[in-house]
């Protein structure tokens, strides 16, 4: 495994960056569970290669020592070996997403002038979306605080630059004041229905309360 | 590897764990409509939806993890199953397992619960949500 510097982050599949092959992804979902599982079921969880393609990378980790394999009857179950010497580079390999999240709440909890709302959300929340994937990220600014407040600016544009060299990705920052929130309720746009049901709160607010899903009076 | 018991569970993955995530924020939030001026009925009733929002929360964790969620009555088993969802289920299931042990009580019992039973509920069924959302984000 080689770190591709400068690599994109697929959102859907942080861990292609280090892994692109269908292994990487295998190594995903058997580090999310203790269950020993069948060659079938850790195709349906991978989302995606057929299952020959995951039954060879199987084959490949087995031979490696990462996987175990046990025969049970007719079948064969597979776990992850976390005595092996990479198991370790697995699992953070695994947590890409939560430690971007954690980056994220991290970075914006240190702000001098804090948002009234931080949230992140679009596909890099649904992680449904690929390398070419914006990472968005809501921040609703407080009513006092100025539009040109240079503290606010400062902090804004040092999150989209730490979000670019975490992930490769574009950082996409939707600046909301506090007081045309209700502009936004009325006037709809699509983003409004990826902040009610996908968005995940970083810091204040949750977006379901700050945009509600309720009809104009 | 030990052979895997045959308790009944049944096959679902990712949508699946969506939409019970979302069912667990909603009986979240019910369970939080009750305090500590709420008329005993309806401390029973907010413990029943901490209950639920628990078992979602789980079933959620367990579709995204392992494909599969619990189908059995007992509660053994779909404590059993989402302690092999990794990393976090271990604490995950002694929370389900103290927060089903109000199952009965919530929802069949004809004694009354506490404000304080409440709240200890809540605050296990919040942190099963946000062991499911972090699997589920995953």
């Amino acid at each position: 495994m080689g770190i591709l510097i400068g690599s994109i982050m697929d959102v859907a599949f942080p861990h292609s960056a280090v892994s692109p092959t269908l292994e990487g992804d295998v190594l995903v979902v058997l580090a999310g569970t203790t269950r020993p599982l069948t060659g079938r079921e850790v195709a349906r969880l991978a989302r995606r290669g057929t299952q020959p393609a995951v039954a060879a990378a199987l084959n490949r980790l087995v031979h490696q020592g990462l996987v175990h394999r046990e025969e049970i009857g007719s079948s064969f179950l597979h776990t992850l070996n976390r005595d092996h010497l990479a198991a370790p580079a697995v699992l953070v390999l695994a947590g890409l997403r939560t430690e971007l999240l954690e980056r994220l709440r991290a970075a914006v909890g240190s702000w001098e002038v804090q948002p009234l709302s931080a949230a992140l959300f679009g596909s890099a929340a649904r992680g449904d979306g690929d390398a070419d994937s914006d990472i968005d990220v809501l921040v609703v600014r407080p009513p006092q605080v100025d539009e040109d407040d240079e503290r606010w600016r400062t902090q804004m544009a040092r999150l989209a630059e730490d979000v670019h060299a975490w992930t490769g990705n574009h950082a996409s920052l939707i600046e909301v004041a506090e007081q045309d929130l209700p502009d936004l309720l009325d006037a709809r746009p699509p983003v409004l229905d990826s902040l009610r049901t996908d968005a995940i709160p970083l810091t204040g607010v949750p977006p379901a309360r700050l945009v509600p899903d309720r009809e104009p009076a | 590897v030990s052979p895997r018991k045959s308790s009944r569970t049944s096959a679902c993955g990712e949508r699946e764990a969506r939409v019970r995530l979302a069912d667990a924020r909603a009986q979240l939030q019910l369970a939080e409509l009750a305090g500590g001026e709420s008329a005993p009925a309806e401390i029973k009733a907010a413990v029943s939806s901490a209950v639920l929002a628990g078992m979602a929360a789980s079933d959620a964790a367990c579709c995204k993890a392992l494909g599969r969620t619990n189908r059995s009555q007992n509660h053994r088993d779909a404590v059993e199953l989402l302690g092999q969802v990794a990393p976090g289920g271990a604490d995950a299931a002694k929370q389900l397992e103290r927060l089903l042990s109000l199952k009965d009580e919530s929802q069949y019992g004809f004694t009354n619960l506490t404000g304080p039973k409440l709240q200890q509920a809540i605050r296990r069924a919040k942190a099963l949500v946000a062991h499911a959302e972090e699997v589920v984000r995953r």
